[in-house]
């Protein structure tokens, strides 16, 4: 009864068990503004939610965003959303402790994670050739696998906190190709996670307990936070400059909805002026942050 | 809250005025340096306090607070500290190794080395610097893995990482030291109040659960033949308390500081029970920052100690030992709700046997939750098997799943103790009771069993045979 979904949960998969469907490609924007949660969003929903938001951010009530009001706004949203993904991933993280501790005596032994470190790699070199290598071909996708034709998407905010993944070739290959020739061997994969199980192993005695596992990946998960924390006011001052188009350093209302419209566009794919989950993702823009997954970890 | 504590302490003293004598330390008006709390001892059965030992007693107080203080370069732990190596006060030896033997119980969860990390979130109080979680996480760490050697001769010398700090516990320390003092005086009967704590000993019978868990006074009266061992109570409202607060500042954040990752944890409030003060703290220390499992699983492995713990929606927790260790006999004999519930679960003898998981609740007949007994299993993709309790608790009760869940333990048989009070520590109200015991296994099966029964009718044991994932369920009074 248990046993296909054990597979994907040892494994240390990015799905939680219960968002098998895809999110829903306009989530985000489908959340934040679809006040009424009847999961779908006119334009004239979308805008007055926009224009709350826009007096909500102007905390001086002179009818513009400054700059440090609009960074302000987006930075409380940004440090409310990490911590919601930093408590969700700490909670996986002891899931998955045991999960990789398989004979359940409360540690992780060097075996275990072996155990678990073969099946990774034996995944990722699809055509068994015993190297990973740039350029070869991407393990077939786990969420197409188990997910069933008929599974809807669902609302489901991306999360803003994404760690290294070793989930696909390029990702594999930048965390376990330790001479730089782009090829990861199966004695580089497991020196890397041997140098890791070591570092995370305390009070060196050879196993890692629960406590070990979890700070361990705290530390990574906090680096994370503090990069993606960084990297998203930097992206703000930014995106203040390009929206301010008068360049007069106080962005109107309709400077502020050009962005606001650009996404509706680009999600509204049937162009009804509704978006709904019946829209069909939109072509990708660019390559899609695929070297990052939610809960992906090296030791796996 | 503390208003009504006030109170209890107030009518509690009142209600032996008669024959009591209370005192409150420091006697001498005016801010003692270190800043010292109030501490309040109350004597039976006709006992006085000389002048001269009133003046002991103050003088044990501020010796405790000012060797412990490490705002004062001199004090006699800051020497220690700066050293890394030297004798210490026979008192702070053996609480330091106290404080180690818990340490190495607990991994590193109760730690009296963290100086350097207290110190880094005071500056950060001070405004000196912005707390970074990676940082307190390194000092809690460097501090646990360093190295400590303790002599004979009550000296001791440790590598640098480790400074130690036990400021958070000088209350209970000085209180400790008091009580000392009170046995060399032929005194055994007293109570012993500091802020967050309650020192009781005496003939007199005396009811814990009713002092300070209800916050309302229920006093008993004498019972026959009890010792006069001092226990200690402790409590922490987490809530309501910065996480460090100097004599000019506070944190706004509000917990308790887990020794082992070094930040602020607010899960529960707690009160803890233990033959000492220092262990009732610490062991209320360990509570507001573990899960609800963890505390109980300490707790019931000594019987000098108990916990009982109330998180923010009012959910109680209490390990088995703690209406043993709070109410009098008396009241003990006239609890007829007290039960045990004992299952077994089989042995598979297969490559890949996992520890299944494991719900035990008690519902009334109409299958609302009165009691959740037990929850071994922490992912919510798996809880989800135990499919009968999933539905009607577990999707609807995910602070319970958070606190309370704890690790799968192979097929190790539950023995669990039930006090007849409900989630949120009231009676239960039905008579009419069902208990119920769900078991998933991965690669296995799910079993569910459910036994209806009424505390009248558990005079003799009900025992059930299970089938494939429960092996037995045997429902017993405690009476």
């Amino acid at each position: 009864m248990l046993k296909t979904v054990s597979l994907a949960v040892v494994s240390a998969l990015c799905i939680s068990a219960s968002a098998l469907a895809a999110p829903h490609s306009a989530s985000g924007i489908i959340l934040t503004y679809d006040l009424n949660k009847d999961e779908s969003l006119p334009l004239e929903e979308f805008v007055d939610a926009r224009r709350s938001r826009f007096n909500t951010s102007d905390t001086n009530k002179d009818g513009v965003l400054d700059e440090s009001e609009y960074v302000y706004e987006w930075e409380g949203k940004v440090e409310k959303r990490l911590a919601e993904n930093r408590k969700a991933s700490v909670k996986q993280t002891h899931i998955r402790f045991h999960a990789v501790d398989s004979n359940d005596d409360e540690f992780i032994t060097i075996d275990e994670v072996n155990a678990v470190g073969e099946r990774s790699f034996s995944r990722m070199d699809s055509d068994n050739d015993g190297v990973v290598a740039l350029g070869d071909p991407e393990p077939a996708s786990r969420r197409s696998a188990s997910q069933k034709k008929d599974d809807k998407p669902e609302l489901v905010q991306r999360p803003m906190l994404r760690m290294p993944t070793s989930h696909n070739i390029q990702g594999f290959v930048t965390l376990y190709d330790q001479n730089g020739d782009e090829k990861v061997t199966k004695e580089e994969f497991h020196a890397v996670r041997k140098a890791q199980f070591q570092r995370t192993d305390e009070n060196s005695d050879d196993k890692l307990t629960e406590q070990e596992y979890v700070l361990e990946f705290e530390d990574r998960l906090d680096a994370q936070i503090e990069k993606t924390h960084e990297g998203q006011i930097k992206q703000t001052y930014v995106r203040f400059e390009v929206l301010d188009t008068d360049e007069n350093g106080k962005m109107t209302f309709s400077e502020y909805m050009v962005s606001g419209f650009n996404a509706f566009h680009r999600y509204d794919t049937n162009g009804d002026g509704y978006l709904t989950l019946a829209d069909p993702a939109p072509a990708p823009r660019q390559q899609e942050q695929s070297d990052t997954t939610t809960t992906a970890q090296v030791s796996q | 809250m503390v208003g009504r504590f006030i109170l209890y302490l107030a009518v509690f003293t009142a209600s032996y005025a008669v024959n009591a004598e209370l005192y409150v330390f420091p006697t001498t008006s005016g801010e003692a340096v270190p800043h010292t709390l109030n501490t309040e001892i109350t004597l039976y059965e006709e006992q006085t306090l000389s002048a001269i030992e009133r003046k002991n007693i103050d003088l044990l107080i501020k010796d405790t607070y000012q060797t412990l203080d490490k705002s004062n370069a001199t004090s006699a732990l800051s020497e220690i500290n700066q050293r890394h190596e030297g004798t210490l006060p026979a008192w702070l030896f053996t609480a330091i190794k106290q404080c180690e033997a818990w340490f190495n119980r607990t991994e590193g969860n109760i730690s009296c080395r963290n100086g350097a990390l207290y110190d880094y979130w005071a500056e950060y109080v001070q405004g000196k610097h912005d707390i970074s979680r990676r940082e307190v996480r390194r000092l809690a760490r460097v501090a646990r893995i360093a190295e400590v050697n303790f002599n004979d001769d009550n000296s001791v010398a440790f590598a640098s990482p480790i400074q130690w700090d036990l400021s958070e516990f000088a209350a209970s320390l000085a209180v400790d030291r008091i009580v000392n003092y009170l046995a060399s005086l032929d005194i055994h009967s007293y109570h012993i109040s500091a802020l967050g704590l309650e020192t009781h000993a005496s003939n007199q019978g005396f009811s814990w659960q009713g002092a300070v868990a209800q916050e309302a006074v229920t006093q008993t009266g004498r019972a026959a033949g009890a010792n006069s061992k001092p226990s200690t109570i402790a409590y922490i409202r987490p809530w309501q308390r910065p996480v460090l607060s100097t004599s000019k500042l506070a944190s706004l954040e509000k917990g308790v500081l887990s020794h082992s990752d070094g930040w602020p944890s607010a899960k529960f409030q707690v009160i803890s029970v233990a033959d000492n003060a220092f262990e009732a703290m610490l062991l209320a220390h360990y509570s507001a920052t573990k899960t609800a499992q963890q505390a109980m699983e300490l707790a019931n492995a000594s019987p000098s100690l108990a916990v009982k713990l109330i998180d923010e929606s009012g959910r109680v927790f209490t390990s088995n030992t703690y209406t043993g260790r709070t109410s009098d006999e008396k009241e003990a004999e006239e609890n007829e709700h007290a039960i045990s519930v004992d299952i077994t679960l089989p042995l598979f003898d297969i490559a890949d046997y996992r520890g299944p998981y494991v719900s035990v609740w008690i519902s009334d007949e109409r299958n609302h939750l009165v009691k959740s007994l037990a929850l071994r299993g922490t992912s919510e993709r798996w809880l989800g098997e135990l499919r009968t309790w999933w539905r009607r608790v577990g999707r609807k009760n995910e602070g319970l799943v958070d606190g309370f869940a704890g690790a799968t333990k192979k097929n190790t048989p539950l023995h669990i103790e039930w006090d007849g009070l409900d989630d949120f520590g009231k009676s239960a109200n039905s008579s009419s009771l069902i208990l119920h015991v769900e078991v998933a296994r991965e690669h296995g099966g799910r079993s569910y069993e459910k036994i209806p029964f009424t505390f009248d009718s558990l005079t003799t044991p009900i025992t059930v045979k299970g089938v494939d994932e429960i092996a037995s369920i045997t429902l017993s009074s405690m009476n």
